[in-house]
Parts: structure tokens; sequence; C-alpha cells
């Protein structure tokens, strides 16, 4: 059942994405935060009782765009983390090159020692820039100096 | 070796395409001496083409960086042809993360022309793939809401990663028939892009013609009449409505727009789009007379523009 997220658990999400990528909370306020299982989405606030209207509707089958696909266990959306700037994103990302990037999207890990520009505090999700846009997220294990590209992208396209 | 070369490149653009007899009957009493063109037109593969996503980016510099020769498209901001293409645009980083999308010039045309501002409620009744309904979501600047709706359950899959991948934060999407889509407040503006005979895809899929008959046509048209008839109802007084086809017959072009204009009270508007070579709608076909104001409607032919053949009418709903 999709429902509007509730306050609690909308503000613990924004202090998420603020504590862990610096986003800017006043940004993330712009939006509604939609629940649909364990995935969250958010959805420009514009039109705020229009959408309130239409969420319980049988006909609706997505509202606005996913951020997380497990909200619980902060599983991020790599399309989804789209929607920031990279100039948003202070916090525990890599700056990859070109043949960084291309790996990422075929699924191979990358070595965080090959990664010239980065900001990795501590393991977790973290931010895969390319030539100053967002390309998707990774998890990120400090032990072994790695990130794992997050695939949830790739799976998307297959289905 | 320019002979050569003339004649190899000649060669190669052209395609073997399918044109039914009766369709080349029907063309050659509209068009007369023009005809030739257009069938000429029909057989020449058609220039790809792209536009930027300005919700992720306006810099083109990842562009220049392939190893492709492109052209602006003189009268769409941010779009481009693909002149010749030597590695595959479609499956770069760029393309991987939405910074641009592969489309047919003429098919973005339609959202340009409904031009919906920030503060708008859009309905785009027939929205998969969602190629138009992003570039609506960049028009309106990621603001106000566009509800996008498509009957088919399987191209609603596509029409979704199309909007995640474009990054667009401000839309529903619904699965509705067109015909009885239902909805308790109205829009201030709706894109129609109807299902139609495609016959304006011909230089894009070859085949495109090959379930043509003036029969299936005429079911086309009986569908964009049923379509048009719950759009108009949908939308807000004065509202625009902005009602499109890649095709090019008469009845399901001109005798649709016809029909809404018997059952209510519309006008329709001036289409401006400075460089590109249009025709004006027709205002009488096969011994029928159209509603005067159809001439602002606008007629996108191929041999004309280089482009898919397409029609356009721009709407408002005067009560």
């Amino acid at each position: 059942m999709t429902k509007l997220l509730d306050l609690k658990t909308k503000t613990k999400i924004i202090n998420y994405l603020n504590s862990r990528f610096g986003i800017d909370k006043s940004f993330l306020e712009n939006y509604m935060y939609i629940i649909k299982g364990n995935s969250v989405s958010v959805v420009i606030s514009d039109k705020k009782e229009i959408i309130q209207k239409m969420i319980n509707s049988n006909f609706v089958k997505n509202i606005g765009i996913e951020i997380f696909s497990n909200y619980k266990d902060y599983v991020p959306s790599s399309l989804g983390f789209g929607i920031f700037k990279n100039s948003q994103i202070l916090n525990n990302f890599v700056n990859l090159d070109r043949t960084q990037a291309n790996n990422y999207f075929k699924g191979k890990e990358i070595n965080t020692n090959d990664i010239k520009t980065k900001n990795l505090l501590s393991s977790g999700y973290v931010v895969c820039i390319y030539n100053n846009q967002i390309i998707g997220t990774a998890k990120y294990i400090k032990e072994e100096t790695k990130i794992l590209p997050n695939l949830s992208f790739v799976n998307e396209k297959i289905k | 070796m320019a002979l050569f070369l003339n004649t190899f490149n000649k060669y190669f653009s052209m395609t073997s395409v399918y044109l039914p007899e009766d369709f080349k009957k029907k063309y050659e009493k509209l068009l007369d001496k023009e005809s030739a063109d257009f069938f000429e037109s029909c057989k020449t593969r058609l220039t790809k083409s792209l536009i930027i996503n300005t919700l992720k980016t306006k810099d083109i510099s990842f562009l220049k960086n392939q190893e492709i020769d492109f052209e602006k498209v003189k009268y769409i901001d941010n779009a481009y042809f693909i002149k010749s293409e030597v590695s595959g645009l479609g499956n770069t980083i760029e393309q991987n993360v939405g910074l641009f999308q592969m489309q047919e010039v003429s098919s973005m045309l339609p959202a340009f022309v409904l031009n919906p501002n920030e503060t708008d409620i859009v309905l785009d009744l027939t929205a998969a793939p969602g190629n138009k309904t992003a570039i609506l979501a960049q028009i309106m600047n990621n603001r106000g809401l566009i509800v996008a709706n498509d009957v088919d359950k399987t191209r609603l899959k596509t029409l979704l990663f199309t909007l995640k991948k474009q990054g667009v934060t401000n839309t529903i999407v619904t699965n509705q028939n067109g015909i009885t889509f239902n909805s308790n407040f109205l829009f201030d503006k709706i894109l129609l892009d109807a299902p139609c005979s495609c016959e304006g895809m011909i230089r894009k899929k070859p085949d495109a013609l090959k379930e043509w008959s003036n029969s299936h046509v005429q079911s086309k048209s009986d569908l964009q009449k049923k379509l048009i008839i719950n759009a108009i109802r949908l939308l807000k007084k004065n509202g625009i409505l902005v009602y499109s086809t890649c095709t090019l017959s008469p009845e399901e072009n001109e005798e649709v727009i016809d029909f809404l204009l018997k059952k209510y009270k519309c006008t329709v508007e001036e289409i401006n789009i400075p460089g590109l070579i249009c025709d004006k709608g027709l205002t009488e076909y096969n011994g029928l007379k159209y509603n005067p104001e159809i001439k602002k409607a606008i007629r996108i032919w191929p041999h004309k523009n280089n482009i898919e053949g397409f029609f356009i009418c721009k709407i408002k709903k005067e009560e």
C-alpha cells in the first residue's frame, strides 16, 4: 500500500541524508516522502493536495522517484540519487575516472586506493560521481579498501 | 573517388520500405506533384537525434568528447542531429545516467507546443515510453505536477524507467484507459499524443506500414475521437490541449479535431516554430469540409524538413 511517510520516519531519513552525505536539509524538505513496502520515493510537493487525493487510487502505479529501495537499511536507489547535484554531496563520495565509471556500470568492484578524489568517512553507501554527474551509489567496505557498485540500476534495466 | 563516395552514401542512406498501393494512391491525390518527393523521402533513412536533459545538465561538452558529428536543431533548444556516429552513443555513461535521450525531432515538438509552466497540473494521457513526459518535466523545471498515464502495462515499465533515469520528480504515473480516464480534479494542460497508424515513422521503421489499410486508419480515427473527447472533458476552462500524431492521414488528424470542434466550444491556437517548414492543417479533404480554424494546426512533411512526418494542433477549451 502506498502512503505518505509519517513525520518521524521522514525526519529520520532527512537526518540520514544530511549526516551521511551532507545534503542540505532545506533542499530535502521540498519533497513529499512516499512509502510503498520498504521503498521510499520523493515527489516535489508543489501540488500537495492533489497528490494526497491521488495517493490511494488503484490506478496510481508510481509517485515521484524512488530514493531508497529499502529505507530500513538505508539502501539507496542508484537512479534515484540522480536527483541530487554533485555539489550537494559533501561527504562519502568518490570521483571516478572514465575507466572506473565504465567498470562501475559493469558491476566491477573498484579499489579505493586507485580513486584519486574521494571523501570516504566510514563504511556504508557512498555516491559515485563521474565528470560532475552522479552516476549511482556503491557500498564502501573500509577494511577491504573497495567499493561495490549498487547494481539496482542494472537490475532496473533488465526488468 | 568523390563520385564513388556520393553513390556509396546515397545507397546506404536509402532503405527498402513497404508502401501499400492504397497508401500511394492516397498521397498522390493529396500531394499531387509533391507526392514523388514524399515517397522518395520515405525511402531515406532518418537522421538520428537527441535532446539534452536539462534537469541534469546544460553542458554539452560530453558530446564534443564523443567521436560524433552533431548539428544543432535550429528550432528546438538543446536538441541535436547526430550526423555521423562513430561509436554508439546508446551505451555511454552519459546515456546510462540520463544526460540526454535519443528521440526523433518531430516527437519532441508537442511538449514544446504545450509549453507548461512551473505551476501547472498537466496530464500526458498516452505517455509511454515517456520521452515527451520527460521533456514536459524539463520545461517545468521539475515543478508543478504531471500525471503520466498509459493503458499498456508493459509500456508502463518503460515509462517508469525513462522518468527515473531522467530524474523526473514531479510525476505521478497512472494506468488507465485514456478513453475512460477519470479524475476528481481538472488539468491546466493536456498532451494527447494519440496512438495512430504511424505513417510518419516509415523512415525509422521501414515496415511501419505493414498493417496499413484504409480501414486500419479509420479504426485509429475512431479511437482518437474517443480519446480527444475524454481529454477535453478533463481540461479546465481556458486550458490548453495539444493533440499530436506521427501520422499524416487527415482522418486521424483534421477529422478528429473537426469532430471535437463540433461537440465542444473550443478554439484552435496558432503554432509558431521559427525555422521549421510547416503546412497548414487541411480544411477540406475527400469532399469533406472541416472547420476553418483547423488551418492553424501544423502538418510536418518528411520531404520538407528531413524529419519524421507529424501533425500537431493546439486547442483552447472555451467552456
